[in-house]
């Protein structure tokens, strides 16, 4: 400034132009910058408002992902300013006041609405946090479930300014929980049902793992083994219940089983400590886990108590068949007597010729040789009609022994001879017949009571031949096949069934047990007996015998 | 027949026959016969036995009850209609009363139930070869009165019909319109051709030939 006071006054107005220039300049500039500053604070805050866009459509998103929205209640203008996923969850229409608090308050279920509005104002007076579940029920009617999460924000003055919080739309879980309870109750339900079956069919439900030897058993196996809930399980111990007679079949039967990864159906017995014995009927799957490890699901029932009913039947049905058969028998006591005087009659009379012969002044030694072996033989003969009368009358378990069907027929049919009423019979025995497994005593009941009814039935024919025919063949699946065949009365068709039912009977003086016992003797051999009506007249009772038993897989 | 050496009973010889459809029952009695010398022809069933020819000889019958084709009992009657009247012994391995009192209803000699005493046997046996012997004789003896009856004339019969009767010579004359002398003549020739020595003889005999 010295300097220009020195120079010249127009220089020095000069330089206030230049000073005023320079000022203006530097507004300019100062202009310039701050243009520049706020464009740059414009782009800034432009920048900042996209992220701000972008953060908001992110938050956008991820409530509407979520089902969550997020709120401020502010208390000093009592309005709302909410996310708009909390509009799309409270349902609030364009031409509601969004900000209205009332509106959303309004959405809560009624029944909630006292406990929700009660907790708010608690939080507003104790100015705390809150979390509450409770459902919104939306202008359309639906019902929705909502946990709310509300913050308390203070002043600096410590005093409440507003409550900002979030709503999560439960309704989802709250579904899937419910369901889940209830598919739970169910299944414990079905446990329980499944427990109690369990407990009254006497059937236990195990697991087995063969790899690594686990075990898992239902309560009723613990039951039925009579072991206690806390042992140790394992197949050895399990193996030590039961019955040792049974216990190589069971290792061999499972052991087959597992090798060929199938399943087995098994009947054993256990034995008990205290010396009592249990049928078990087991019945397994095989399933082949993906790591090639074979678990064993099975069912195992405790069948003492049909075994024993099974035991008792067959028992009574013996009992049944021996009364029976002491009936009929009691209907041949003529021919008994008959078959039996036969040779006892003809030993004392070759007795007394022979004696008769010795006494003569000559005697003849052929005639008293003769009748000696005539007396052996028929002495043979009448014991031999004694043990077939005995074996008939005898009380004895059935013996299952293999027999030539034939002879079986041919000794019934000598028996029974003396009594066939003029009835003629008819032999079609085919030679080289398989033997058949079974008790001679039975299968001689069933043809005894055969050709008893077709005598019985022939008794009033006349006009034509009172045949009777009795025919064996062998069978091509195996057995044999043995036919009686008569020329009586015949069967009425709607009868024919009906003539193996037990208590039925054409006879006045019969029980009607005869056909219904000798069905299930032959059933009980595996076999079959049917009636058929003749062409011409009478019937044919059939039965087939077969080769062997089915196996039985514990005695 | 072979003559038998005859040690029970008397000449002629006699046949036991025997149905028995045991062969070892029907043996044994055969052989029991035997050792009394008894002939003895053993059949194994009625309808055999039927078709065999019963001789003109004292013969009995010992038949099995129980038989295959028709039963003793059938036999008894089926003979009985053919005027066969052979004496039967029946045996049986189990005989019931009813069984018994038809048979010996129908004119048995014995039922015997085996085991039987051979003594029972053989005395039933002998007893109905007695019979038949009675009854062969009592035909021929029947027989020979027929044939002499068969000589008569006519005029002779109805006179030896009315004097069987008793009537006198006179009252038969008077009856048939003749003479008495004529009916004493033909009284003679029915006495001498009938071969009576008495008046009673002949009515026995009258009574004989009626018979059957």
């Amino acid at each position: 400034m010295t300097i220009a006071s020195q120079e010249d006054p127009d220089s020095a107005s000069e330089l206030a132009a230049l000073r005023l220039e320079l000022k203006q300049c530097r507004v300019d500039l100062e202009i310039i910058r701050n243009s520049e500053q706020n464009t740059r604070r414009i782009a800034e805050s432009k920048l900042a408002e996209e992220q701000l866009r972008r953060s908001e459509a992110d938050l956008h998103h991820a409530q509407r992902l979520t089902n969550t929205c997020s709120w401020k209640h502010d208390l000093s203008t009592g309005k709302v300013i909410a996310t708009p996923e909390t509009y799309r969850i409270f349902d609030i229409q364009p031409d509601e006041d969004a900000s209205d608090p009332a509106l959303y308050f309004g959405r809560i279920h009624p029944e909630d609405r006292p406990r929700v509005l009660e907790l708010f104002q608690r939080c507003e007076i104790e100015k705390a946090d809150y979390e509450a579940d409770f459902r919104i029920v939306l202008p359309d009617g639906t019902v929705r479930h909502q946990r709310s999460v509300g913050h308390p924000v203070l002043n600096e003055a410590g005093e409440l300014v507003e409550f900002v919080g979030t709503a999560i739309d439960t309704t989802e879980q709250e579904r899937t929980r419910e369901n889940l309870e209830r598919a739970l109750a169910k299944a414990q339900k079905t446990e329980a049902y499944l427990v109690e079956a369990q407990r009254l069919s006497q059937t236990g439900s195990f697991s087995w793992h063969v790899a690594t030897g686990d075990l898992f058993w239902s309560d009723e196996m613990f039951a039925i083994y009579e072991f206690d809930r806390a042992v140790d399980l394992t197949v050895e111990r399990v193996h030590q219940r039961v019955h040792p007679d049974d216990l190589p079949m069971i290792l061999e039967v499972v052991g087959q089983a597992v090798r060929e990864e199938r399943g087995w159906e098994l009947e054993h017995r256990l034995l008990m400590p205290d010396g009592s014995v249990k049928h078990l009927r087991a019945v397994t799957h095989a399933e082949k886990h993906a790591s090639g490890d074979l678990e064993i699901f099975g069912a195992l029932m405790d069948v003492t108590a049909s075994k024993q009913a099974q035991e008792r039947l067959r028992l009574a049905h013996m009992e049944l068949a021996h009364v029976t058969r002491l009936t009929t028998i009691g209907e041949l006591t003529a021919s008994i007597a008959h078959e039996v005087n036969q040779p006892l009659g003809a030993v004392v009379t070759n007795a007394d010729a022979c004696l008769r012969w010795l006494n003569r002044e000559s005697p003849n030694l052929n005639e008293i040789r003769e009748a000696i072996s005539s007396i052996i033989r028929d002495g043979h003969r009448g014991s031999e009609v004694i043990a077939r009368v005995r074996a008939l009358l005898k009380k004895a378990p059935p013996e299952k022994q293999r027999l030539d069907i034939n002879t079986v027929i041919r000794e019934i049919v000598a028996m029974v001879e003396p009594n066939l009423c003029g009835a003629t019979l008819e032999f079609a025995l085919t030679d080289g017949l398989p033997l058949v497994l079974g008790d001679r005593v039975l299968i001689q009941q069933v043809l005894l009571n055969l050709i008893l009814n077709a005598v019985e039935a022939m008794k009033l024919v006349t006009g034509r031949p009172r045949l009777l025919g009795i025919c064996t063949k062998a069978r091509d699946e195996g057995g044999v096949w043995v036919r009686v065949t008569d020329a009586g009365e015949g069967i009425k068709r709607e009868h024919l069934d009906r003539v193996f039912t037990a208590f039925y009977t054409t006879k006045s003086d019969g029980l009607g047990l005869g056909l219904s016992l000798s069905r299930s003797i032959i059933e009980d051999h595996g076999g079959r007996l049917w009636v058929t009506s003749n062409e011409t007249h009478g019937v044919t009772f059939q039965f087939t015998l077969p080769e062997k038993l089915k196996g039985e897989l514990a005695p | 027949m072979k003559p038998a050496v005859d040690q029970v009973g008397s000449a002629p010889a006699a046949t036991v026959f025997v149905v028995d459809d045991d062969a070892s029952m029907r043996e044994a009695l055969c052989r029991l016969m035997r050792s009394v010398d008894l002939h003895v022809e053993p059949f194994s069933s009625a309808g055999q036995f039927l078709c065999h020819q019963v001789p003109e000889t004292p013969a009995c019958l010992v038949l099995d009850v129980r038989l295959p084709d028709f039963s003793g009992l059938e036999l008894q009657q089926k003979l009985a209609a053919s005027n066969n009247r052979i004496p039967i012994i029946f045996i049986t391995g189990h005989g019931d009363i009813p069984m018994t009192v038809r048979a010996m209803k129908a004119g048995a000699i014995e039922f015997l139930t085996k085991p039987f005493r051979d003594q029972d046997l053989l005395d039933a046996v002998l007893a109905a070869i007695a019979k038949d012997r009675e009854m062969i004789q009592a035909r021929a003896e029947i027989a020979k009165l027929r044939r002499r009856f068969a000589r008569l004339t006519a005029r002779e019969k109805e006179v030896m019909a009315l004097v069987v009767q008793g009537r006198m010579n006179k009252q038969i004359a008077a009856e048939l319109g003749t003479s008495e002398i004529t009916i004493k003549i033909h009284r003679a020739q029915v006495m001498q051709k009938m071969e009576a020595e008495s008046l009673p003889d002949l009515v026995r005999m009258a009574e004989q030939v009626a018979k059957g």
